[in-house]
């Protein structure tokens, strides 16, 4: 005799919840978001090897050197994006929303975004609202 | 120098749904089999076991503790590697040519069919302040950003439909393969983007799955089977972060796989018989080709990569056929190439990848 598992035998039930956390920001975090309220980014430079880097971090991955001036950084274009049309649990967006990675020139590393108007490789944008993520216009 | 081997592998599910098995009695069927293959006792001839898992995916956390019993490792030696079933590989082999142990056990497995919002756990792994925060839509964005990187190396979406085709119907000769299918260039061309420039069908499903492989030393392979498969080389390796990580390239699998032919005097992967190279996104496999130091774009068009091609990529079908089995990703590339073998191939080269949002991936060069 086989012991004939029900339906309602199969499987048990439950969630796992994930409690609320709080993230602590660092502090190159910290700067970058003042960063954001001031409508600026805010990068890194290591003195070593000169790499400035984005998000700012307190130190170099290369070198392994404490980092130091914070700089303004300009000049943010695509580096490469993506337009996204159904969601995770299949369902057809009313609208696709393009995110981007923005990077900056000469500077290592980068941001995720939004993107407004026809998202390209290399295109230069201009950000429209400093948050995270950012929102960013083709220009 | 010592070498290493692989004397057995068994496994059990592949299927998208496993309703009459636990995850852990997933695993007992596994090395149930492996053990039957290498025709050894866990509890007597086992020297050290290996279980690669993360935490969330089972729904538990503290997974490790989970890890002994399925595979004969209660009260015996066991450790656990919070990644790829070719980390865990790896390990066991340093274990075994350090002269630690003779016998080495690597267990991994999934079970996402019990996972309700799989996204929601591949959320947990992003970065909590740059990346997450995004709260994309659909978390193959990430992938999406890397593929239409690596798209303007000059690839199209008809390469991209190559390798969906040519996985897919390489599945149907293997028993693991759920979903492979025969689909012409048109079917899967006419299907909408998810995330462009991917459709569901360049994105591979997930399975429910569990794989055991026993590694042995070479005086002991030698006694247990005459067909031991060696592993020659082998590396893993991790890029940085998503933001300072190059995209459109697989750095993890360019430093691994220099580093594996390297240590299995290889000077190019085409002196091999075949790869089984991650595919979990159509493109990837072609990225990982690249990384590995080939032309994939040239194979893949004068059809090289084909099973009766010069070098087969996947010709058992790979994850776009058998689907992901989570961290026993890395395993189920290693078990085709292990089959390949034993069926009279002479070598072979595994190439793995964690899969987003990770940039790690190891290499194996296995010989028979
Ligand atoms: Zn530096």
């Amino acid at each position: 005799m086989s012991w004939d598992k029900g339906k309602e035998t199969k499987s048990w039930k439950d969630i796992m919840e994930a409690e609320k956390y709080v993230y602590t920001l660092g502090e190159a975090g910290e700067k970058f978001l003042e960063g954001l309220k001031e409508g600026k980014i805010y990068g890194r430079k290591c003195r070593k090897c000169g790499r400035v880097y984005v998000p700012p971090r307190m130190y170099c991955e290369d070198c392994f050197e404490e980092l130091d001036e914070y700089v303004t950084l300009r000049s943010p274009y695509i580096d490469s994006f993506t337009t996204i049309y159904y969601d995770d649990e299949g369902n057809k967006l009313d609208k696709p929303v393009s995110i981007a990675i923005i990077r900056f020139e000469g500077v290592k590393g980068g941001l995720l975004a939004y993107v407004e108007g026809e998202a390209n490789q290399n295109k230069n944008v201009e950000i429209i609202s400093y948050d995270i993520p950012l929102k960013v216009k083709v220009v | 120098m010592h070498k290493v081997a692989i004397v057995a592998m068994g496994w059990y599910g592949f299927r998208p749904l496993t309703p009459e098995v636990s995850f852990r009695e997933m695993v007992f069927e596994a090395a149930t089999r492996a053990y039957a293959m290498a025709d050894i006792d866990p509890r007597k001839d086992v020297d050290t076991f290996i279980s690669c898992q993360e935490d969330f995916w089972e729904g538990i956390s503290i997974a490790d503790e989970f890890a002994p019993d399925p595979i004969g490792g209660s009260m015996r030696p066991t450790m656990t590697v919070s990644g790829d079933g070719i980390q865990g590989i790896v390990h066991g082999a340093m274990q075994i040519l350090s002269g630690i142990s003779k016998i080495t056990v690597v267990e991994s497995h999934s079970k996402p069919s019990d996972i309700e919002k799989i996204h929601k756990i591949v959320e947990f792994g992003m970065d909590p302040i740059y990346v997450r925060t995004v709260k994309s839509p659909n978390v193959h964005f990430l992938a999406g950003l890397d593929a239409s990187k690596f798209m303007k190396k000059g690839y199209t979406r008809e390469d991209f439909a190559e390798v969906v085709r040519k996985n897919k119907v390489n599945g149907l000769s293997s028993p693991r393969s759920s979903y492979a299918s025969k689909l012409s260039l048109e079917d899967i061309l006419s299907q909408d983007y998810v995330v462009y420039p991917l459709s569901k069908l360049d994105i591979a499903e997930y399975v429910d799955g569990s794989i055991v492989s026993v590694l042995a030393s070479e005086e002991v392979a030698r006694k247990l089977t005459d067909t031991p498969i060696w592993i020659d080389g082998m590396y893993f390796s991790s890029d940085s972060t998503l933001e300072l990580s190059y995209l459109g390239e697989a750095e993890y699998l360019t430093i691994s796989s220099r580093e594996a032919l390297k240590m299995a005097k290889v000077d190019s992967p085409t002196k091999l018989k075949g790869g089984f190279i991650d595919d979990r996104y159509s493109y990837k496999e072609l990225e990982h080709v690249e990384s590995i130091g080939l032309n994939a774009r040239e194979m893949l068009r004068e059809g090289e990569l084909e099973k009766d091609g010069d070098f087969p990529v996947n010709p058992l079908g790979g994850h776009l056929a058998k689907g992901i089995p989570l961290e026993a990703s890395g395993l189920s590339l290693t078990l085709d190439g292990f089959e390949y073998l034993l069926s009279g191939k002479e070598s072979a080269i595994v190439a793995s990848w964690r899969g987003i949002p990770t940039f790690t991936g190891g290499v194996l060069v296995m010989r028979r």
